[in-house]
């Protein structure tokens, strides 16, 4: 049964105006936690996941799905935020997983190597039936 | 050339500014997504200083040199990098020239300049 909690948007607005935005839904479908990113990953909105994943871990949260396929860039930020959240994971014996077909995306994770240490899915859908 | 706050809310200003100009000249989408990346990755480390930095284009008839400038810090011990850092400077760097392979880092004349060229079509 799909329970669908929507976390509220996340949106940091800043001295001149600047506005930078970072949307994150989380639902729980299969025993999977699904965190929806939309949205830009980098400096300013990476600590926004962060602490979502870590929210989740620590409130007993085992297998967690990053569904990415909502998100228009991501740097290096990103990748932090995702490398730490598997760390803490793996600490508490839990998985951390990804959903991701941007191109540019898994172009980093490969340089980067992290789609050796993760589990990469096409879809949401691959993930909860792999 | 785009002169911007060092603060973190303004690298999406610096990412459109440089894919601006790219796409003016008809670069191709995916370099440009690259692009894109390499900004960020160039400004992360520019990041809390005091002075603006500046994120600069040069038609080079065949290329565009994008070079990412700020103040070089003196003495600087890491300690201000940016809290989400697992990754770490020298990574990003590594990342950037992977992106594109002439990437490189120069501090001179009290100014840190990463530096890389993007073909043109």
């Amino acid at each position: 049964m799909l329970d669908s909690r929507r976390v509220p948007h996340v949106s940091v607005t800043r001295g001149g105006g600047n506005t930078v935005e970072i949307t994150l839904s989380h639902r729980r479908t299969d025993g999977w936690d699904i965190v929806d990113v939309h949205g830009d990953v980098d400096l300013a909105t990476a600590p926004a996941l962060r602490d979502q994943l870590d929210d989740l871990l620590t409130k007993g949260s085992r297998r967690i799905l990053i569904n990415l396929e909502g998100v228009s860039f991501m740097d290096s930020s990103g990748l932090n935020a995702i490398v730490a959240a598997m760390r803490g994971a793996r600490e508490v014996d839990g998985e951390i997983a990804v959903v991701c077909t941007n191109e540019t995306i898994l172009k980093i994770l490969a340089i980067t190597g992290i789609d050796r240490l993760l589990t990469v899915h096409p879809t949401v859908e691959r993930a909860l039936t792999s | 050339m785009l002169e911007v706050p060092a603060r973190s809310e303004h690298l999406g200003t610096a990412r459109a500014f440089a894919a601006a100009v790219a796409r003016h000249y008809d670069v191709d989408a995916e370099v440009v997504d690259d692009l894109k990346i390499a900004i960020s990755e160039a400004c992360v480390d520019a990041l809390a200083e005091t002075e603006p930095l500046r994120v600069r284009a040069e038609d080079l008839g065949r290329s565009l040199r994008f070079e990412v400038v700020s103040p070089r810090r003196e003495g600087g011990s890491g300690d201000d990098r940016p809290a989400l850092d697992e990754l770490g400077a020298p990574a990003r760097l590594e990342l950037t020239r992977a992106l594109f392979d002439d990437a490189a880092l120069e501090t001179a004349d009290g100014e840190r300049v990463v530096r890389f060229t993007v073909p043109l079509p």
